[in-house]
């Protein structure tokens, strides 16, 4: 009886100098790029994630949006978000999430004017070099021009005191009627993180 | 003294036991519950799926709803804390077109929302496209 008590024991206390040795070897393993992800305090993944879900769900479900939409897909490009805020955040990204949910959605097309530079050569090759097949070269001057103009900022606020550190983000972003200058929708989403110093400063 | 001697093992055990229950409930803290709606599908309306009923008892979602916006299924679920206290879980939307296949798999991050003690918010998401025909909303703890 007591043998046995002590080869449970034995067995529960391998069991258990394992599950801490494991938890001191460092690893590395692929994880869910989904997941909310609070490493530190400066703009995540998840905030470009939130950002980019509110923006597009707001646009598509947007009523005077809807309108225009049912019948065509207008054009749209969009222009850099200005970030106000005092890190150095990729804004294209974000703004690259939001068109591609926005052109999946088969509601808008997109022209890209961070390529015009590129257009124009190669347009410039096929119709001038001499080595293209004029009947197969893209012609100039046929390029749809854009309806809407999407653009934004993202601004933010940091506040901390001896124990706490807080930062307020705040996205806006508008939708712009090009040939009359009108805003056709605009939305905001605000993100709220906070970092509280642990008893131990740590 | 012998007697004292199996009360120590016990002891000894009984912490083991519970090192190892922690260990195995703090893996089992990604799932949560499931909210699944099909609504064109009479019989399979609406249904929710547990699977961790400790959060159910502190979180439940209620009220599902959805309507068509311009041609997208546009859903909205109400999240309620059951506790006083407050709770923080995350949320995440999965479509599906009408052979079950997901739409946009993997595009919709986790959210995450801090509920108050006892108050209910709206969870709201629009279809990324228009062959989407149900979905389904995750909740877990964060």
């Amino acid at each position: 009886m007591l043998m046995k008590k002590r080869s449970i024991l034995l067995g529960l206390s391998i069991t258990a100098s394992l599950l801490l040795l494991q938890a001191c070897a460092s690893k590395v393993a692929y994880e869910d790029a989904t997941e909310v992800e609070t490493t530190t305090l400066e703009f995540g993944s998840t905030d470009l994630q939130q950002i980019a879900v509110k923006m597009v769900d707001s646009v598509l479900s947007f009523p005077p949006v809807v309108e225009v939409t049912n019948q065509r897909r207008p054009v749209m490009f969009v222009d850099k978000i200005k970030n106000k805020t005092t890190e150095h955040i990729d804004t294209e990204s974000i703004t690259d999430t939001i068109s591609t949910r926005i052109l999946r959605s088969g509601k808008f097309r997109f022209v890209d004017m961070t390529k015009a530079a590129e257009v124009r050569e190669q347009l410039a090759f096929q119709n001038e070099s001499g080595m293209v097949n004029r009947n197969t070269a893209a012609q100039i001057g046929r390029q749809i021009g854009a309806e809407y103009m999407m653009y934004g900022n993202l601004s933010s606020i940091v506040k901390k005191n001896n124990k706490v550190k807080d930062v307020y983000y705040k996205f806006t972003l508008k939708l712009m009627h090009l040939e009359s200058g009108i805003i056709e929708w605009s939305d905001e989403k605000e993100i709220r993180k906070r970092r509280k110093k642990s008893l131990f400063g740590l | 003294m012998k007697r004292a001697k199996t009360s120590n093992q016990n002891y000894f055990a009984r912490v083991f036991a519970s090192v190892l229950l922690v260990a195995l409930l703090s893996a089992c803290s990604t799932s949560g519950l499931e909210a699944i709606g099909t609504p064109d599908d009479a019989e399979v309306q609406k249904h929710l799926l547990i699977h961790n009923d400790a959060l159910a008892k502190k979180i439940t979602i209620s009220d599902m709803r959805t309507r068509k916006t311009g041609g997208l299924l546009e859903v909205k679920l109400t999240l309620s804390n059951l506790t006083p206290r407050d709770k923080a879980v995350s949320y995440r939307f999965s479509w599906f077109d009408d052979d079950e296949f997901e739409v946009e798999a993997g595009v919709d991050g986790w959210t995450p929302v801090s509920l108050h003690g006892a108050q209910s918010i709206s969870v709201q998401g629009v279809a990324p496209n228009g062959s989407v025909k149900s979905y389904r909303l995750n909740v877990k703890g964060q």
